[in-house]
């Protein structure tokens, strides 16, 4: 089954500008979307009260978004709706959370990391900074966790009671039993009643952190995997240690009979850091509601070592340095080395990154990834600077070499952009183009799991006009394609807040 | 020394060719001689162009409409350094081209040294794009008084071109050079053009350029920091061509 088919090209197809990730965007899909949604309630929390609707309109992928946000006295509340025009499908989802100086509860929807987030969490890969934490839903399209949880804190003490229930889609055999779960709504398939019990506890001290996770899971039907039972039980450890520049973490994890572990040293000094990092996938099949970090093949009996290194240079410049090398039971090592330059200076940034990777990788995990050569390279060279007064230009280039003997064969991504802000008005220009080899898949920008078909090629003008003052903002944003008449698009966008 | 320069002009005005295609107005007006254009529009012609700003360019050749080629081009200056990029599409659903470049130049002084990366893709049909690597390089001298320019097109490759230019004030207000292009494929040619200030905010400039023979002119409106040039060149064979450059400098 394939597990997750992308196209690295289009990712970038939104406005977002933001992080440059120096990692195999095919790794981080759900970490994209991750921030996409971060983004909209950074954005959302501004006012105590907040209200943002989208609306992508005649384009491949129409739909609609409405979100809310309501900050009351030691309390939040966040309502999501999103509606598939195309599948004629809506989905709702909220999260009230509530909290005091020793008590956090929420209700709904909602997430949970602990630890490094092997057994529960998000999709960073970086050191967390608590024992536990209640995260933000994601789409409502997506299954995450839905019931309520509670976290208590008494000095260094930490507790956590989590509960979960919810009716998923599920592809059935003609027996009923399951034969996979779907982690996004598209109510195509049956369904299987999930639930989910846990608890956690631990200490937090300013230089130790330690918890244990105990958690239950349960279905309705028996799985067509004879390894797989309805009832599923877990546990994780977790454990972390700061020692003036060094930190040290671990977690293991054991669901069922199968052993998962990862292990980090870190150590951070004035202009130098380094980071090395020891993973081990025990686990078959992935918890359904957990997204898949990085770090980890959905391989059994993988290991995974990462040295990461970070340098700062002169002229306010930097160098992050990545090694990592996955050994598969009975396979050939698999290998990717990442190196990245940036340069930033108040509005002015410039980066150029470079990976070389086993193709093996992402094929693995993207089986429409298609290279002549077992070893691969990427360039990308991105840039934003301000060019005069409110006149803002932005580029991004990336080509990747699959085929060494016909370069015409290789992929290709460039966008060329510019801004201009003025008082309440802000308009942006970009003309994007991209090159693949074949049709491949592009995940949406707000839930990883859905995915669109996308052309081997295109060329993309898109013109995007914001209006905002006081509590309104309106955009307006159109795109046309140069290769595809019928590809074109209108997405209007509307915030409002209050205070 | 400009009488030196004045007699290499007049030798050089000999009837040879010209191949690559010029996009902007500027360019088509000056026949390739960007040594008396001061526009950023022409950083997609050569890479030593120390000037900044943003221009939008949009050419006609030989009247055929769906062959309409329109260009974007940005340069900033960083100390030294200056940025430019740019992109043309030019084409319509059955065929099309783009073209995408980066370009850095040097700038010391009055002598700019320069070197510019494109992507050029090419599609026909339905069939995918194809792409090739296109790198030029170029030394100018940018003086009061007169200007040289050596540039290499498509360096290493079969459409590679050797482009030789000077200039030379010859009163105030009126300028003039003279380029050699020396093609690895096919013949070369000879380039002539001036440049005369008629007004505070009006520039005529023409050229011609043998082998074909070609006549190029154009206006060039300057309103404070805009500028708005338009542009015709002739073919022996063909209709006019036609261009149009909005550029904002800053």
């Amino acid at each position: 089954m394939k597990y997750l088919a992308l196209a690295w090209l289009c990712l970038c197809l939104t406005p977002v500008f933001a992080q440059i990730s120096e990692e195999l965007p095919e790794l981080e899909i759900p970490a994209q979307a991750e921030e996409t949604w971060e983004q909209l309630f950074s954005e959302l929390r501004e006012q105590p009260l907040s209200l943002a609707g989208r609306a992508d309109l005649f384009s491949k992928n129409p739909q609609i978004h409405l979100n809310g946000r309501w900050q009351l006295p030691r309390a939040e509340l966040l309502a999501l709706y999103n509606r598939d025009l195309n599948k004629d499908l809506d989905a709702f989802s909220f999260r009230l959370a509530v909290g005091s100086n020793h008590w956090d509860a929420v209700l709904g929807n909602y997430r949970l990391r602990f630890g490094r987030g092997l057994a529960l969490g998000t999709s960073s890969r970086s050191m967390p900074d608590s024992l536990f934490s209640f995260q933000n839903p994601l789409s409502p399209r997506n299954y995450g966790l839905l019931g309520a949880g509670t976290a208590y804190r008494h000095k260094a003490l930490r507790a956590t009671v989590f509960a979960s229930m919810q009716s998923r889609e599920a592809k059935l055999d003609a027996e009923g039993r399951i034969r996979s779960i779907q982690k996004s709504r598209g109510e195509e398939f049956s369904s299987t009643t999930e639930s989910i019990l846990g608890a956690a506890a631990g200490i937090s001290l300013p230089s130790v952190n330690a918890g244990i996770l105990c958690q239950r899971l349960e279905y309705d039907r028996e799985f067509v995997n004879p390894e797989m039972s309805r009832t599923h039980w877990m546990a994780s450890a977790y454990a972390g240690l700061k020692l003036k520049r060094i930190r040290l973490d671990a977690e293991t994890l054991l669901q069922d009979t199968h052993p998962a572990a990862l292990l980090n040293f870190n150590y951070k000094a004035a202009g130098f850091e380094q980071n090395i990092s020891y993973a081990r996938n025990g686990l078959q099949n992935r918890q359904p509601h957990a997204l898949t970090p990085a770090l980890l093949s959905k391989t059994t009996d993988s290991n995974e070592w990462n040295f990461d290194w970070a340098f700062a240079l002169p002229l306010k410049s930097s160098l992050k340095l990545r090694y990592a090398i996955n050994n598969d039971a009975g396979g050939s090592p698999l290998s990717r080395f990442i190196g990245s330059l940036t340069h930033s200076h108040k509005q002015r940034k410039f980066g150029f990154l470079f990976q070389s990777y086993d193709s093996e990788i992402i094929t693995r995990i993207d089986s429409s990834y298609v290279s002549s050569e077992p070893r691969n390279h990427r360039f990308r060279l991105w840039g934003r600077y301000p060019l005069a007064g409110a006149l803002e230009q932005n580029f991004d280039f990336m080509y990747g070499v699959q085929d060494k003997k016909n370069h015409s064969q290789n992929s290709f991504r460039a966008k060329l952009g510019f801004a201009y802000v003025e008082k309440d008005w802000e308009l942006t220009l970009e003309y994007l183009s991209w090159q693949n080899l074949h049709e491949s898949w592009q995940s949406d920008e707000f839930d990883p799991w859905l995915q669109s078909l996308c052309a081997s090629e295109d060329r993309v003008l898109s013109l995007d006009l914001a209006w905002g003052r006081g509590a309104w903002k309106l955009a307006v944003k159109g795109t046309a394609s140069f290769l595809d008449v019928k590809n074109r698009g209108i997405s209007l966008r509307a915030t409002w807040k209050r205070k | 020394m400009q009488r030196l320069i004045l007699a290499c002009l007049l030798l050089m005005v000999l009837p040879l060719g010209a191949l690559l295609p010029m996009n902007t107005a500027s360019s088509n007006a000056l026949a390739g001689i960007t040594l008396l254009s001061k526009t950023v529009a022409d950083r997609q012609h050569t890479p030593a162009l120390p000037f900044t700003g943003i221009a939008v360019s949009a050419n006609v050749p030989f009247s055929d409409a769906p062959s309409t080629a329109f260009s974007l081009n940005a340069a900033q200056n960083f100390s030294y350094v200056n940025l430019g990029l740019g992109a043309t599409h030019s084409g319509d659903y059955d065929y099309n081209s783009q073209d995408f470049r980066l370009g850095l130049a040097l700038c010391l002084g009055d002598f700019v040294a320069g070197y510019t990366q494109h992507l050029f893709l090419e599609r026909a049909g339905v069939d995918q794009s194809h792409q090739s690597w296109n790198s030029d390089l170029a030394l100018a001298y940018r003086g009061d008084g007169y200007g040289y320019e050596a540039r290499v097109m498509n360096l290493a490759k079969e459409e590679q071109e050797l482009h030789l230019n000077v200039s030379t004030k010859i009163i105030e207000g009126v300028r003039a050079g003279a380029g050699y292009v020396y093609a690895k494929q096919g013949d070369g040619g000879y380039r002539f053009a001036t440049s005369i200030d008629l007004a505070e905010n009006l520039t005529l400039q023409s050229s011609w350029q043998s082998n074909p023979s070609r006549f190029g002119a154009g206006l060039k409106f300057k309103l404070k920091a805009w500028d708005l040039m338009y542009s015709i060149r002739t073919h022996s064979a063909l209709n006019l061509s036609h261009s149009l450059d909005l550029v904002y400098v800053w």
